[in-house]
């Protein structure tokens, strides 16, 4: 029988017989007591699922989801934490392209869940190994677009210079004009600036993840908090978290590459996966009646549901 | 810091200034009055020598063609002697001497002068080259045309005397006249014009004092303002620190916490299943002590709950559980005995000096710090033989944390706690590989709100804090430091400490 490989990075012993009793029945385990190890037995084994604690002496978790990125690209990768710093989070998004954050202490059950999905995603994706890593697709003949939200105005002066001249770029200043050009154009990567911190604005880039995965968010805030963070991975799968203000290089470089990881999806929709959101968590929001009418900036009103609505029907 | 005596320092300032100024005041009033009387009597003494002149023209032609004769041989003296003093009466003049131009003294009202010579005189001198002289004296006793007079004032005048047509003077007069009156009535007025000034400095003073005591209040006031704000961001330091180290602590519990948690529902989860188990084997049990049917009837179904129940569903196997339980128990040891760690760290249990072990101490602080710095921050232990140190534990463990911590801010990835009993002394040495202290810093380093940190990562009252803690023990801090190599900071305890240790921080 050929079981799926988990590894488990963690510096406490504890932890790692904790995730074996949970893990051995259905899987192979790999265990590491160190991020330095890891990296040894990453290169040595096929591993599907990488789960690493952040706080560790030498390797700290960023940097070992960012080495496992190198090493074996097809492997998901989750990271662990206790309390950790913002960063940390960043960094883990930005260069670790991680999957999901679990927060300890866990729960038994919706850690499985977890553990399962990242499985399946990487199983599936397995074949696509080698696309991702040499990510050479043929380019388009329509340019993807970049759709710019920008509320307050701040972001377009922060990165109107570093804007890419090849893709036709729209700046909108609310949700539902985004939502006329998601309809209207072909979009592949959204920059949102999300400084107000609404929930409006998360739920719509959760929204987004799920209904249409392939297209890149890319999110730029100047408040901070881990939360929010967290939250954004686990649900929106956002792909850079940027801090504001930006620095000049900082988002030429997150759309360049954002726009690849585009492209790349929409040829290999197996890896659609791999982006997969936490749709419990996020449909637990959304029983919710509290999301009921919003206004939205312009004085355009209209209710969440039908913005939830418009997102479900658009084509692309 | 000590606070600036405003109004002391005005008024001492302004008394010594007033005493000058009155001292210079009363000098100048005193030579001023002086010289007007003595150009007074001066005057005075002139008008009474012409007149002099002009009613003994004939006694005084009679002096001056005999330049060497005293006038007592004259038959005349008595006579001259008499005139003199009647012209004398009424005035203040106690005695009248004429010299010739040689210096001799012709005539005197005091007789026993007569003969005396007087060239070498400075103010005979000045009057025979034709200007008057005169001297304000203060005589015990004074012998005057009839009697001994006693602690007289006394102005001496020498006069020229002059013929008619002469250009010369052919003789001198030396008058005394009696200024005591005059005197006492000068110093009088001089008190007065004193007193009037004093009453004006003393009201100018008043209104002085009452508008500086006024900006004392006021400065006095922002003294406070400031130790206050001062205060406010020490406590809000502490409570800085306070929430560093409480975000780390959490997360030191979270693991054991984790582990725990899972653990002890993975045992619920299996206990449930043991249970089920055991209630199938006692019904088991019970159908084969039954009847004959029951056995026939357990026979039939046994291929049924094979079936249902799967071999092997557990995810533990019940003899795991025994170590599922330990696994769990070394948490809360791990659990417990950070909470025992920080009970000892605090030492809220203890506010006084007591006896502590300092080595114990420093392994207190490294336990509490590992949650703190970045994991990857190696701390080495060098720990030496020394004594027991009488000091309050909590502050001593805050000094210890303080000075970890900055060495991990400074980028060290390895910091070395040394303790070493020297020349009676503890000395403990927080040794880093950090980035070093600039010259530019190093002189600042233990002031208040210095820092080098974000606004939000330091207030600057670490070191300043760390300091005051270890000056209060008897104790002193050093440091050593070298750029791009590394810090030292030593820390030296007195094994007996003074009395008063402040409770500042």
């Amino acid at each position: 029988m050929n079981k799926p490989t988990l590894m488990f990075v963690d510096d406490e012993q504890h932890i790692l017989n904790a995730m074996n009793w949970l893990f051995r029945k259905n899987y192979n385990l790999i265990f590491a007591d160190s991020g330095e190890r890891a990296v040894e037995l990453l290169r040595d084994n096929q591993v599907d699922v990488l789960v690493s604690d952040q706080k560790m002496p030498g390797m700290r978790g960023t940097e070992v989801l960012r080495a496992a990125r190198e090493i074996s690209p097809s492997t998901i990768r989750l990271l662990l934490t206790g309390y950790s710093d913002y960063s940390a989070a960043l960094e883990s998004i930005n260069e670790g392209e991680v999957f999901r954050f679990v927060q300890k202490p866990w729960n038994n059950f919706k850690l499985k869940d977890t553990i399962e999905e990242a499985v399946e995603i990487s199983l599936a994706a397995h074949i696509d190994e080698e696309a991702v890593k040499t990510e050479e697709y043929k380019e388009p003949e329509i340019p993807a677009g970049v759709l710019v939200i920008d509320p307050d105005g701040d972001l377009k002066q922060q990165i109107e210079a570093d804007l890419p001249k090849t893709s036709p770029v729209h700046i909108v200043a609310n949700l539902a004009d985004a939502i006329t050009k998601l309809q209207t154009e072909k979009i592949g990567i959204m920059v949102v600036e999300h400084s107000n911190r609404t929930k409006q604005v998360v739920d719509f880039i959760k929204m987004m993840k799920q209904h249409h995965p392939a297209i890149i968010a890319i999110v730029a805030c100047k408040n901070e908090d881990i939360n929010d963070v967290i939250d954004l991975i686990n649900a929106g799968q956002v792909f850079r978290f940027i801090r504001m203000p930006i620095r000049p290089a900082m988002i030429r470089m997150a759309i360049e590459s954002g726009l690849k990881h585009h492209i790349t999806l929409v040829n290999r929709p197996k890896l659609l996966k791999r982006h997969k959101v936490d749709s419990t968590a996020f449909d637990e929001q959304f029983s919710k009646p509290t999301s009921e009418l919003r206004e939205i900036k312009t004085g355009q009103e209209f209710s969440f549901f039908d913005l939830i609505s418009r997102i479900r029907n658009l084509r692309h | 810091m000590k606070t600036f005596k405003l109004v002391r320092y005005v008024t001492i300032g302004s008394i010594a200034f007033f005493i000058f100024a009155i001292a210079v005041l009363a000098f100048f009033l005193r030579q001023n009055g002086e010289a007007n009387l003595l150009d007074m009597a001066e005057q005075n003494n002139t008008r009474l020598s012409r007149l002099f002149a002009k009613t003994a023209d004939t006694e005084l032609q009679w002096m001056f063609s005999n330049p060497t004769v005293t006038y007592d041989q004259n038959p005349d003296f008595d006579r001259f002697y008499q005139q003199v003093q009647a012209n004398m009466d009424g005035l203040q003049v106690l005695k009248v001497k004429i010299f010739t131009p040689i210096g001799l003294t012709v005539f005197s009202t005091q007789v026993d002068q007569i003969g005396d010579n007087k060239s070498t005189n400075g103010g005979f001198v000045s009057a025979m080259m034709g200007v008057p002289k005169s001297e304000l004296t203060h005589r015990d006793t004074f012998s005057a045309f009839e009697q001994e007079v006693e602690d007289k004032d006394v102005i001496s005048s020498y006069i020229p005397i002059y013929f008619e047509g002469a250009a010369a003077p052919v003789g001198v007069f030396e008058i005394y006249s009696d200024v005591t009156p005059l005197l006492l009535k000068i110093e009088q007025e001089q008190l007065v014009v004193l007193a009037l000034a004093a009453g004006l400095f003393i009201l100018l003073w008043g209104g002085l004092f009452v508008v500086i005591q006024r900006a004392d209040k006021k400065l006095q006031a922002q003294v406070e303002e400031n130790q206050k704000s001062k205060l406010q961001l020490a406590n809000s330091e502490k409570l800085a620190s306070l929430g560093e180290m409480v975000a780390g602590i959490s997360h030191e519990l979270n693991t054991p916490i984790a582990f725990v948690q899972s653990n002890l529902s993975l045992m619920v989860d299996t206990i449930t299943e043991i249970a089920e188990s055991a209630k199938l084997g006692s019904r088991l049990t019970r159908l084969c002590h039954g009847s004959e049917k029951d056995i026939i009837r357990l026979k039939m179904n046994a291929n049924s709950v094979r079936s249902k129940t799967p071999s092997n569903d557990m995810d533990i196997e019940p003899e795991e559980l025994r170590e599922l339980v330990e696994q769990s128990l070394s948490g809360i040891t791990l659990m417990s005995e950070l909470v025992k760690n920080l009970k000892e760290f605090t030492r809220i249990d203890r506010t006084r000096t007591d006896s502590f072990d300092l080595n114990h101490g420093l392994d207190n602080v490294h336990y509490i710090v590992r949650s703190v710095i970045p994991e990857n921050v190696v701390i080495k232990k060098e720990f030496g033989p020394i004594p027991t140190i009488e000091c309050m534990a909590s502050q001593i463990n805050q000094v210890f944390l303080n000075l970890i911590q900055n060495a991990a801010h400074a980028g060290a990835t390895e910091v070395t706690l040394k303790s070493e009993a020297i020349d009676g002394q503890v000395c403990i040495s927080i040794i880093d590989n950090g980035s070093g202290i600039s010259d530019d810093v190093l002189p600042n380093i233990f002031d208040s709100f210095y820092t080098t940190k974000d606004r939000e990562k330091g207030t600057g009252l670490g070191l300043y804090i760390s300091k005051d803690i270890v000056e209060s023990h008897g104790g002193d801090i050093e440091v050593e430091t070298e750029i791009g190599k590394g810090t030292t900071f030593r820390v030296w305890l007195p094994t007996q400490t003074p009395d008063v240790i402040s409770t500042a921080a």
